[in-house]
């Protein structure tokens, strides 16, 4: 049997679309599918992106409609963009800069891909034009491969990760600090570690400060004991991986539960009443570059939000866990 | 034998008041609870309280356990308190303040409560701290600074005028309706000529001092990121609607970035006082939705210019049909929040309930 060229044409495209639709979506692909879903936020215009039908939107913690809340504001892609893209579970993370009304903002954004289409959006904005320009500025690349030899599997990544969570609960300078010498930690565009000493200043001393220092280093924190007042590190959601290049992303929620819990002692037994006084949690997104065990750089936003909220992907009782979840849906 | 017996049950009695006590509880016995509630949480310690076994309690919209948040950090009572008394539901709300921390760090915060009381026990418990609010953090001292609520809250309305429930929710919900998506074209004869608002302890009507802009300050930034004030929205050039009075403020049309008032729940009514209380979100959200006309056709760009939701707490004094005091405790949340009472449906509905 011979085909009508309209014929082949309706089989030609109907293989394409097969074809597209099956399988899974490499590296490539899934990064397209952020600025995909960007451009679509930027035009106002849901139906610009591969959202599918029954697609969970949450932003900042709600659920909103599709066409909501970013949708009207977004005008426009910053410089700064770094991806954890997890191809074996289909999941693309995505932090960077935008501009919102005119005005620098950081997104950190999650999609599944399913079907080669948007199965689920995570959108977190964190809203100070410092810290946009800062990562725009300073910010980390993180596209290096790691060494395949070198390469730690995704359980692992997440434990190493996950330390770094449990390091920092209720603090207490005795854990157990998976850093690695040159850590260094950027938060909201700027340097949270490492900080060069001003002129005329004195490094602060850990065995006498009452409060950490931006200044020490990412295990100095650490060893401090001084972070104690982060009360609750909670719905520790890691939601992709990229062992290739050994990173790991995370969204979760810092609580400082103020009053009694601010009245503690360092490692060397003084006294030290420190942290925010009245209830305070802090939304994050937070990323890790990982090789041999070892925490080397940090990126996170945050975000002041209601103490306790959730995060709209967990129950109640996760949701106030400090249990490390794989969240990334990885077979 | 008899007589121990007696002796015993008048002993019970004594010990457990609240549970031998019967019948509905009315507006000393819902205000004692509210007085009980706050001196728990400055004990840092809920056990003292009659809770029910089914308990939910919620704290800015947030589920927790009681003990946690503003539990640990309460430190005193204030001296504004304004209560809508609904002893037919069991329901007591109040707008008043209190203190937070300790020492040099002690900070006075508004704050709005509403308890709900079955059989002398407390069965819901909803709090609303505002630590930022319109006034940037001044709100609990400026409501201190007038020191007790207007007299108005607590005259009573001659029983013959007194409005049903459902009339006095009616009126409270035509102000919502009339602010969401204002367009200076309905029918606002539900303000009484006299009326004047309070939100976060300034006034908002007939004060050309007040400044919207202290209103759009944002959450500070993380550690390491240095304080980022929002620049103020521009106002309409000429056009200072805190200068007006309530029904001149809506009759302009100004407020049409107010784009959706959801989750709007009456949760306290005061029939004998014709007061109505209760929990809104104000959802701005921005973009095309701030430019607009006014009512007398002037080209508008106004509201916040990011999205941007308010919860809030706000009661209505009502006579004869009409709005002649409003008072409102707001502050900032996640776009889209909910109240930790609602569905999601009921949540994002512009629909009294």
């Amino acid at each position: 049997m011979r085909l009508t060229p309209i014929a082949a044409a309706v089989v030609l495209a109907s293989m394409v679309a097969a074809q597209s639709k099956s399988g899974s979506c490499d590296r490539a692909c899934l990064e397209a599918f952020v600025d995909r879903y960007l451009d679509a936020v930027i035009a106002h215009d849901p139906s610009k992106a591969p959202i599918a039908k029954n697609a969970k939107f949450i932003e900042n913690g709600q659920k909103l409609p599709l066409g909501d809340g970013l949708w009207n504001t977004m005008d426009g892609k910053g410089t700064y963009r770094l991806f954890v893209t997890d191809t074996e579970a289909q999941e693309v993370t995505f932090l960077g800069s935008i501009s919102e009304e005119k005005t620098p903002a950081m997104i950190a954004l999650r999609l599944k891909i399913a079907n080669r289409q948007i199965a689920e959006i995570e959108t977190f904005i964190q809203r100070s034009p410092s810290s946009a320009q800062g990562f725009e500025r300073i910010g980390y690349k993180w596209t290096d491969p790691v060494p395949p030899s070198e390469r730690m599997s995704r359980e692992d990544l997440i434990k190493v990760a996950n330390m770094y969570f449990t390091g920092m609960q209720q603090n207490d300078g005795k854990g157990v600090y998976p850093f690695a010498d040159d850590c260094n930690r950027i938060e909201n565009g700027s340097n949270s570690t490492n900080q060069p000493t001003p002129p005329g200043q004195k490094r602060p001393d850990p065995k006498t400060a009452t409060g950490y220092s931006g200044q020490w280093g990412c295990k100095e924190q650490f060893d401090s004991g001084l972070l104690h007042f982060v009360t609750r590190i909670r719905d520790r959601r890691f939601v992709a991986v990229d062992p290739e290049r050994g990173l790991v992303f995370s969204f979760i929620f810092f609580d400082h539960s103020g009053g009694d819990t601010r009245n503690f002692e360092t490692p060397d037994g003084r006294k030290v009443t420190a942290g925010p006084a009245q209830l305070w949690t802090w939304q994050l997104a937070e990323l890790f570059q990982i090789e041999k065990g070892k925490i080397h750089q940090i990126e996170a936003i945050m975000e002041r939000v209601p103490y306790g909220m959730p995060s709209g992907w967990s129950d109640w009782e996760s949701g106030l866990s400090d249990r490390g979840k794989d969240a990334t849906g990885a077979k | 034998m008899r007589i121990a017996a007696a002796l015993a049950l008048a002993l019970a009695a004594l010990a457990f008041p609240q549970a031998t006590k019967s019948g509905p509880c009315d507006r000393a016995c819902l205000e004692s609870f509210a007085d009980q509630y706050m001196d728990a949480l400055i004990a840092h310690d809920p056990r003292g309280l009659p809770l029910s076994a089914k308990l939910k309690n919620t704290e800015n919209g947030q589920r927790l356990d009681p003990g946690d948040g503003f539990w640990r950090t309460a430190t005193a009572k204030g001296k504004y308190r304004l209560f809508v008394d609904d002893p037919q539901t069991g329901n007591v709300a109040m707008i008043t303040t209190m203190t937070e921390a300790t020492g040099p760090q002690a900070v006075q915060v508004p704050i709005a409560i509403r308890l709900k009381i079955e059989n002398r026990q407390i069965a819901e418990i909803e709090t609303f701290v505002v630590r930022t609010g319109l006034s940037g953090g001044t709100g609990a001292k400026e409501l201190e600074t007038l020191g007790n609520p207007n007299p108005l809250f607590l005259s009573a309305i001659p029983p013959a005028e007194r409005a049903s429930r459902d009339d006095l929710i009616k009126t409270a919900n035509m102000y919502f309706s009339a602010l969401e998506k204002n367009d200076g074209k309905g029918n606002y004869s539900f303000f009484a000529d006299d009326c004047e608002r309070l939100e976060d302890g300034q006034q908002t009507t007939h004060n050309p001092n007040f400044r919207t802009g202290s209103g759009f300050a944002a959450a500070p930034g993380g550690r390491g990121a240095p304080k980022q004030a929002e620049p103020a929205p521009p106002p309409v050039a000429g056009f200072n609607p805190a200068t007006l009075g309530c029904k001149e403020q809506f009759a302009s049309g100004y407020f049409h970035f107010v784009t959706r008032i959801r989750d709007r729940r009456f949760v306290a009514v005061d029939t004998e006082r014709g007061l109505v209380f209760s929990f809104v979100f104000f959802d701005h959200a921005a973009g095309k939705y701030r430019s607009y006309k006014m009512a007398d056709g002037t080209d508008a760009s106004s509201g916040p210019t990011r999205p941007w939701t308010w919860e809030l707490a706000e009661m209505f004094k009502i006579e004869n049909g009409k709005i002649r005091r409003v008072e409102a405790l707001l502050d900032q949340v996640p776009y889209g929040m909910l109240s930790g009472w609602s569905t999601w449906e009921e949540g994002m509905s512009s629909e009294p309930r």
